[in-house]
């Protein structure tokens, strides 16, 4: 990987969590992964692998055991406004308008309300929200909760955005259409993007790059290109390409499962060993 | 049964689908029919001769005590004296508890500091402090403030901890995703988070402040809604007792629907309205 246009890098990072009566778990074992500037990389993983976690660490929520995160070269610390994040809960502000919602960031920061209303007004734009802006949270659906959250962390102009899930609790039809509203985003913003989900057709659909990861404790299993031609829409679906990426992601992610309920014991019998 | 016109029965069965809502008229119904039922069983109780009027006095002999106590001012200045004395001792218990609650069920260091003391306050009867209170405050107002402050504190301030510490987490770490530092998160979102909860539970200790009143007038009152009906009692005026328990309804009532305009006219992005 050419060094020059590196945004984030991870190298040999671990995460120990203790159990409250003793003892600990390895959650994330030396791991490694690098995203380039402009890139958007998924992570995908059988459930309880570490991914949330992962995105947790470079957001500065949660503090590694060992190992290094670098955002353009400089050590993560703790949270800040360089890495905006999207959750899968809604986590709007309820008692903030749409407005004040996407403005939150840029307030902190002491900016000018003529700024904060540029931004705001050029950010709802972008996500096809312009009206709602004196909207209260609970009078928004859950898909327009969560394009009023990218909005919101697209406004900071963070380095990175990151997304844990962030389409995971809408219903099929929702998603689809916030799939393709996100890929429009990117495309007209470029923005360096690691997003979590255990959903491998969306993780297809909008990467460049995915990185698999093992069963607990979480590794990077491999790293799977994503070659499909740009601008994308649902329609690349249907292609062959988009339909042996998704064998293969799903074969990868399969043998981890396998393995994992391998080892918690009986569940794998005679003809289903690996 | 004809098809068009369902019978009663099917009408009433239509109306009990457990958790389905019901028709705007059929809820007035209910709420008539309550109403009317009650006050049918009372007369007929009281007129019918079947309950003497020392036990249950009929609604006009209330009707004609409350008069009384109005014309003479009684009646108002008890209800003065009652209303100050809760609303001072439960204002008090609300300026302490709600700070004091929020940082319980935000920092766990707090939690460890007031946790033991909280819950092993809170099963201590308040009549049982009143010696204790008449000693150290003697028994002046003072003293029928601090039962109130007592009865409420230490059930507001779990109250409020429960409500800080249920908070999503997620919605504190998206604000310092979007650059917020440790007091911008307390100020700028814990804070605003909690106050549909912290609203919520004002008005149940509201409720619960009322209830300790015949407490706090216990001793060395001469004033107050729980004086009158003590005293009346010793008298056996059942019908100004009654007086007394209608007037104490009736605030209690008028202070519900106060907070709960109070939510939706202060809060009104509270997803609770």
């Amino acid at each position: 990987m050419v060094a020059e246009n590196l945004k984030l890098a991870i190298r040999g990072l671990c995460v120990v969590f203790t159990r409250r009566r003793g003892g600990s778990v390895t959650a994330v074992e030396n791991l490694g992964l690098l995203v380039r500037d402009e890139e958007f990389v998924s992570i995908v993983g059988p459930s309880g692998c570490g991914k949330s976690t992962l995105l947790r660490i470079v957001a500065g929520l949660i503090r590694p055991a060992s190992g290094e995160v670098l955002l353009d070269g400089r050590p993560v610390e703790g949270p800040g406004a360089d890495r905006g994040m999207v959750f899968q809960s809604y986590t709007l502000f309820p008692w903030l308008t749409v407005q004040g919602n996407v403005e939150f960031g840029l307030r902190l920061r002491g900016r000018p309300a003529e700024e904060r209303e540029e931004v705001a007004r050029r950010y709802l734009d972008l996500v096809g929200l312009r009206g709602t802006e004196s909207a209260y949270p609970k009078e928004l659906s859950g898909g327009m909760q969560q394009r009023v959250a990218i909005a919101r962390a697209l406004a900071n102009e963070p380095a990175i955005l990151l997304m844990d899930e962030p389409f995971g609790a809408l219903d099929a039809q929702t998603r689809s259409v916030m799939q393709e509203l996100l890929l429009r985003v990117w495309e007209q913003t470029h923005k360096t993007v690691l997003f979590v989900t255990h959903d491998i057709e969306e993780a297809i659909l909008l990467s460049d790059r995915i990185y698999v990861m093992t069963a607990r404790p979480g590794r990077i299993k491999t790293e799977v290109t994503v070659a499909l031609p740009r601008p994308r829409d649902v329609g690349v679906m249907d292609t062959t390409g988009f339909i042996a990426l998704r064998q293969r992601v799903h074969g990868l992610i399969r043998e981890e499962t396998l393995r994992m309920l391998g080892e918690e014991g009986g569940l794998l019998e005679r003809g289903d060993r690996l | 049964m004809n098809r068009d016109r369902p019978g009663l029965l099917a009408r009433l069965s239509e109306n009990l689908r457990p958790h389905e809502p019901i028709s705007r008229g059929a809820y007035l119904a209910g709420i008539g029919a309550s109403v009317a039922g009650i006050f049918a069983l009372w007369a007929v109780l009281t007129y019918g001769g079947l309950v003497a009027p020392l036990f249950l006095p009929s609604p006009s002999d209330i009707v004609r005590a409350a008069i009384a106590l109005i014309a003479d001012g009684s009646l108002a200045e008890h209800t003065w004296a009652s209303v100050t004395v809760i609303v001072t001792g439960w204002a008090l218990a609300v300026l302490l508890a709600v700070p004091l609650g929020i940082l319980m069920g935000t920092l766990k260091f707090v939690e460890a500091l007031l946790e033991p003391v909280v819950d092993f306050v809170r099963y201590l009867p308040v009549s049982a402090m009143i010696p204790l209170l008449i000693l150290y405050i003697g028994i002046g107002t003072a003293q029928k403030v601090a039962v109130i402050f007592i009865g409420t504190f230490f059930q507001l301030i779990l109250l409020i901890a429960d409500v800080s510490a249920s908070v999503s987490r997620d919605l504190l770490d998206s604000a310092y995703t979007l650059g917020a530092r440790r007091a911008d998160v307390l100020g700028r979102v814990l804070l605003p988070a909690t106050l549909p909860g912290v609203m919520d539970n004002l008005r149940i200790t509201m409720g619960w402040a009322w209830t300790y009143l015949i407490v706090a007038e216990l001793v060395a009152a001469n004033r107050g809604l729980g004086y009158m009906i003590l005293d009346a009692g010793r008298g056996l005026f059942t019908d100004r007792i009654f007086v007394g328990l209608f007037t104490i309804g009736l605030l209690g009532f008028l202070f519900d629907m106060t907070f709960k305009r109070l939510h939706r006219l202060l809060l009104p992005w509270s997803p609770r309205i």
